[in-house]
């Protein structure tokens, strides 16, 4: 068995390794997660297993009887009164237990704008651009402000944060915006939908590759940034000064390096990168191409890149520069110009009169450069606009090679994969890139998503965007509404208040239902009495090391048992089952924690306002319910497809450690049971599982089933190298909770998702088919 | 896998009984001498390890812990398969939870293996009189009918609950020595943790549990 497993675990392990590239070559004994950095595709590098004991429990768990059954929950502190406190510092608990925690604003400059138009004669949009530090690596953002200028004079309050790069294909995105229709460019404010087009969500520094300076006599100085793949972003326009601020504060992160030619021009690199700053501590020319340029970038621009790094100081520099800066004005052109004319084409979709979206400009003072390419809601959606992006995706399923083998012959449905290996020259894998984690999705940023009347302009982008940075906490209630369906991103800020008011009088009729059962009614009701208790039991048991749950006959519980109740009238067919108050139990905190506090100092909600949170989390619950429904069913036949559906992912993505568990009777995946039917909200903390469940919500379907996946193959050479039977499966299985590194995981599960493709896509449309979603989506 | 074993007999016990009997409250006193009121519900399954000393013999108690909820029966039941022991769990303070106990008779039935021990357990003890709803003789008199040992105990005031465990692996152990007569014999002489080498193992071993 070890001996077979030995050759695919390493074709596997590409998987895994890819991002590691060189910098993951130089400490490849390291921790996986140590090696999170931005950058280093192109050279792939084959790690070997050492990835599969870096996390969880390292021993035995028979070894010792006292690594069992350790929950997560407990570890956390035990403190506060219900409902903890003012909702700030609430916040603040909340931020560090998020597993992006680490997240540190270094830099922010009030009132920096961008001219959507070349000539400056059009408004300027002013915003807030700031650097934000995240587990490492830096991120550059600028977020207009939402309501005009008058926000510039007390904007402090939100950190800039916003969307990676990462987004999915610019075309689509850029067909969908409304934004900016009929109204004119000389409009009363800096609001207006057409200024999120311009937001620049985060972005990775190292995604940075140019800036230039520009400090005119006359009028404010201003830097362009121009990014790896060729497109400039907007130029930001310093009106109250504080270039050289910027300047010095992305000195302190990242090694600026001043071109000999022209003194205006710096090359970057992130130097969060340890490869990079030993290579810059040896003082050699500075700039050093990151390896990952070669692969990621456009072959013209690494090659010049490449050589701009090997290049010595003299006039092959100055060429080199001239030569680069040229390819990135062609370049950045070229971008502009396809944006653009999709964004016309989405103008005139519109329907709008008088479009005032930015058309094709000269480079003037390169204003307007990233029109195009912010217009998709991220700058660097114009990497992936379709004509550059498609021959990639193709490329990047090629690389995939799914081969299945005997796939009627084999019972388990055993399909062997093959990652081949794509050269440096493949035109690089974007998606398969490791890129750094950018900060959570704050509630300004969130509202750079919307239009001025607040509809969702990008759903998909937004989706994406959860995915891979997460909410922050004051982003949350409306964030997971959207997320859940409960608001539709099609509605205005008016309609959703409106129908918030209308949620808000159906459930106050349903809380009647069960408020009004009198004493003589329930007397005559068994059913109705055992489900009530039941509830009341278990309320008094649910997350009761969460502070906001800690104390007994608290508000927080009353309102749980509340909603319990309510759903138990609503969806009597189901009735209450246990796990449910799991699930309630996260909803409630984040509608609750955005709720106006009491007056007087009180931390109790106004009896009204409790009412709404009940009423908010309550839909919130049944639209979360309506997912995960099929999992309480009475007959369990759900759960038991779905444990067949990841048997068959297993049997896809990992078919010696499939085998391992067959030929031990452990197929049967009980052990992974409570992962299931909960999404897992037992094995991490509280905090943890709402940073998990967004993204399980935002991300592909059936992402819960390939975090099972990833949790087992994290643990491969543990479970490989012992011979366990099912008892000890599951005592492991059991005693993972609270041991799971929950970031690693769910970049883990994206991977295999890709990873398992069509494949893995067809065991979820069979899962489907067979109504066993169970939170699927 | 030829290790050292550190006890001379290892039994698997499964607790069953209505959900917020305290089931989950009765290991964690038994495994871990704690007690909390606020104990979460529990999920599918669980279970805790412990090692004791019983009439010389050092005894591994793997004891699985059940979710109660009926919904969750064609999970819990799987694994009624390998358990050599079951405590029947209910609230001395809960009739309902009390008359279900025939309920779980019938699952014991169905799913159990023939000569799997059971053992009543009447729990929360501690409440006062008058909350209670099922008096000792009605407990007592239930075991006396499935023929089975009755405790009355108290998780919270940790009365009975050692007691329970103990008497349900000796009469286990006793089982076992009249089918293993070689493995009760080879004690080494009340023995030590670390003395005896692979004994009742192979026997909990085969008892493949919880695969359907």
């Amino acid at each position: 068995m070890q001996a077979t497993a030995s050759g695919p675990v390493l074709r596997e392990g590409r998987l895994y390794t890819e991002q590691e590239s060189l910098a993951g070559g130089l400490s490849r004994e390291g921790s996986f997660a140590e090696q999170r950095r931005p950058g280093g595709d192109g050279l792939q590098v084959v790690v070997k297993e050492d990835w599969v004991g870096g996390s969880g429990p390292a021993s035995h768990p028979l070894a010792d009887g006292e690594a069992e059954g350790e929950e997560g929950l407990e570890e956390e502190e035990y403190e506060g009164m219900y409902p903890g406190n003012e909702s700030s510092d609430g916040y603040s608990d909340v931020e560090e237990g998020r597993p992006g925690r680490g997240t540190e604003v270094v830099f922010v400059k009030e009132g920096v704008c961008v001219w959507p138009a070349a000539d400056r004669r059009g408004q300027r949009i002013s915003g807030r651009l700031s650097l934000i530090k995240q587990s490492g690596c830096l991120f550059l953002c600028w977020l207009p402000y939402a309501g005009g200028a008058a926000e510039a004079e007390h904007g402090g309050s939100g950190v800039g944060s916003g969307s990676s790069g990462r987004q999915p294909g610019g075309g689509g995105r850029a067909g969908k915006q409304p934004g900016g229709c009929g109204r004119s460019a000389a409009g009363e404010g800096e609001g207006g939908s057409g200024h999120s087009l311009y937001a620049v969500h985060p972005i990775p520094l190292s995604d940075i590759k140019a800036l230039r300076k520009h400090t005119p006599a006359l009028g404010p100085h201003h830097v362009t940034l121009t990014l790896a793949t060729g497109v400039s972003l907007p130029s930001f326009f310093f009106q109250h000064g504080g270039v050289k601020a910027f300047l010095s504060c992305l000195r302190e992160h990242a090694c600026l390096v001043r071109s000999a030619d022209d003194p205006s021009t710096y090359l970057i690199n992130d130097t969060a990168d340890p490869l990079q700053r030993s290579l810059y501590s040896l003082e050699l020319l500075g700039p050093v191409g990151r390896p990952s340029l070669a692969g990621a970038s456009l072959a013209g621009l690494s090659s010049a890149g490449g050589q701009w790094a090997l290049a010595d100081g003299d006039g092959g520099l100055r060429a080199q520069l001239s030569e680069l800066v040229d390819r990135f004005q062609q370049l950045t052109q070229s971008a502009r110009n396809t944006a653009s004319s999709l964004l016309a084409g989405s103008a005139l979709l519109g329907g709008g009169g008088g479009a005032t979206l930015p058309g094709p400009h000269g480079s003037g003072s390169g204003a307007p450069a990233g029109a195009g390419a912010s217009a998709g809601g991220s700058p660097l959606a114009s990497q992936q606009v379709p004509q550059q992006q498609a021959p990639q995706g193709q490329q990047q399923q090629g690389q995939l090679l799914l081969r299945r083998r005997s796939l009627e012959g084999a019972s388990t449905g055993v399909g062997v994969f093959e990652l081949l290996e794509g050269g440096a020259g493949c035109g690089g894998s974007p998606c398969w890139r490791e890129r750094p984690r950018p900060p959570p999705l704050t509630l300004a940023e969130l509202r750079s998503f919307c239009d001025r009347d607040g509809r969702l302009l990008n759903p998909a982008a937004f989706r994406q965007r959860v995915a891979d940075g997460g909410v922050e906490p004051e982003g949350r209630p409306e964030a997971w509404k959207l997320l859940l369906g409960v608001n539709m991103p099609e509605w205005s800020a008016a309609q959703r208040a409106q129908r918030q008011e209308e949620r808000r009088g159906a459930y106050r009729r349903l809380r009647l239902q069960w408020s009004n059962i009198g004493r003589e009614q329930a007397a005559r009701c068994s059913k109705w009495r055992e489900r009530r208790s039941r509830i009341e039991k278990d309320v008094r048991r649910t997350d009761r090391a969460h502070r906001f749950y800690a104390h007994e006959r608290s508000q927080a519980h009353a309102m749980l048992a509340h909603v319990l109740l309510t759903y138990e009238r609503y969806n009597q067919d189901l009735g209450y089952v246990q796990g449910m108050s799991d699930l309630l139990a996260p909803i409630l905190y984040v509608v609750a924690s955005n709720a106006p506090r009491g007056s007087g100092g009180s931390h109790q909600l106004d009896a009204p306002v409790a009412l709404g949170v009940e009423a908010e989390a309550f839909w919130a619950f049944e639209a979360l319910m309506r997912r995960m429904e099929p999992n309480f069913s009475s007959d369990s036949r759900v759960m038991h497809a779905q444990l067949g559906a990841l048997r068959d992912l297993l049997a896809l993505l990992d078919p010696p450690l499939h085998a391992h568990l067959a030929a031990r009777d452990c197929l049967s995946l009980f052990f992974c049971y409570r992962w299931l039917l909960l999404h897992f909200k037992r094995e991490f903390t509280f905090d943890e599982v709402l940073c998990l469940w967004e993204a399980l919500w935002a991300g592909p379907p059936g992402l819960h089933l390939y975090l099972c996946v990833a949790v087992l193959m994290r643990h491969r050479r543990i479970i490989l190298g012992h011979n366990w039977r099912f008892d000890e499966m599951l005592q492991w299985a059991v005693g993972l909770a609270g041991k799971l590194r929950l970031e690693e995981l769910l970049r883990d599960a994206e991977r295999l998702a890709a990873a398992a493709g069509a494949a893995g896509r067809d065991v979820l449309a069979a899962l489907e088919a067979g109504d066993g979603g169970g939170g699927g989506g | 896998m030829a290790k050292r074993q550190d006890y001379d007999y290892l039994i698997k016990l499964l607790l069953i009984g209505d959900s917020g009997v305290g089931k989950s409250c009765l290991l964690m006193r038994f495994a871990e001498d704690s007690f909390t009121s606020s104990f979460i519900t529990t999920i599918g399954i669980d279970f805790k390890i412990k090692k004791v000393l019983i009439d010389g013999k050092w005894v591994k108690l793997q004891i699985w812990d059940t979710a109660g909820q009926e919904r969750f029966r064609t999970i819990t039941s799987a694994y009624y398969r390998g358990a050599m022991g079951i405590l029947l769990v209910y609230d001395v303070t809960d009739e309902a939870s009390f008359t279900n106990i025939r309920n779980w008779m019938k699952n014991i039935e169905q799913h159990a293996s023939d000569n799997v021990v059971k053992v009543l357990v009447g729990n929360k003890s501690d409440m006062d009189e008058s909350k209670r709803a099922v008096p000792y003789s009605r407990g007592q008199a239930l075991a006396d009918e499935f023929r089975m040992q009755f405790f009355e105990t108290s998780a919270k005031a940790n009365t009975n609950v050692d007691e329970v465990f103990q008497s349900v692996a000796r009469d286990i152990m006793l089982r076992l020595k009249d089918t293993q007569p070689d493995a009760a014999s080879s004690g080494g002489g009340g023995g030590g943790p670390n003395l005896r080498v692979g004994a009742a193992r192979p026997k909990a071993a085969s008892s493949k549990s919880g695969c359907c």
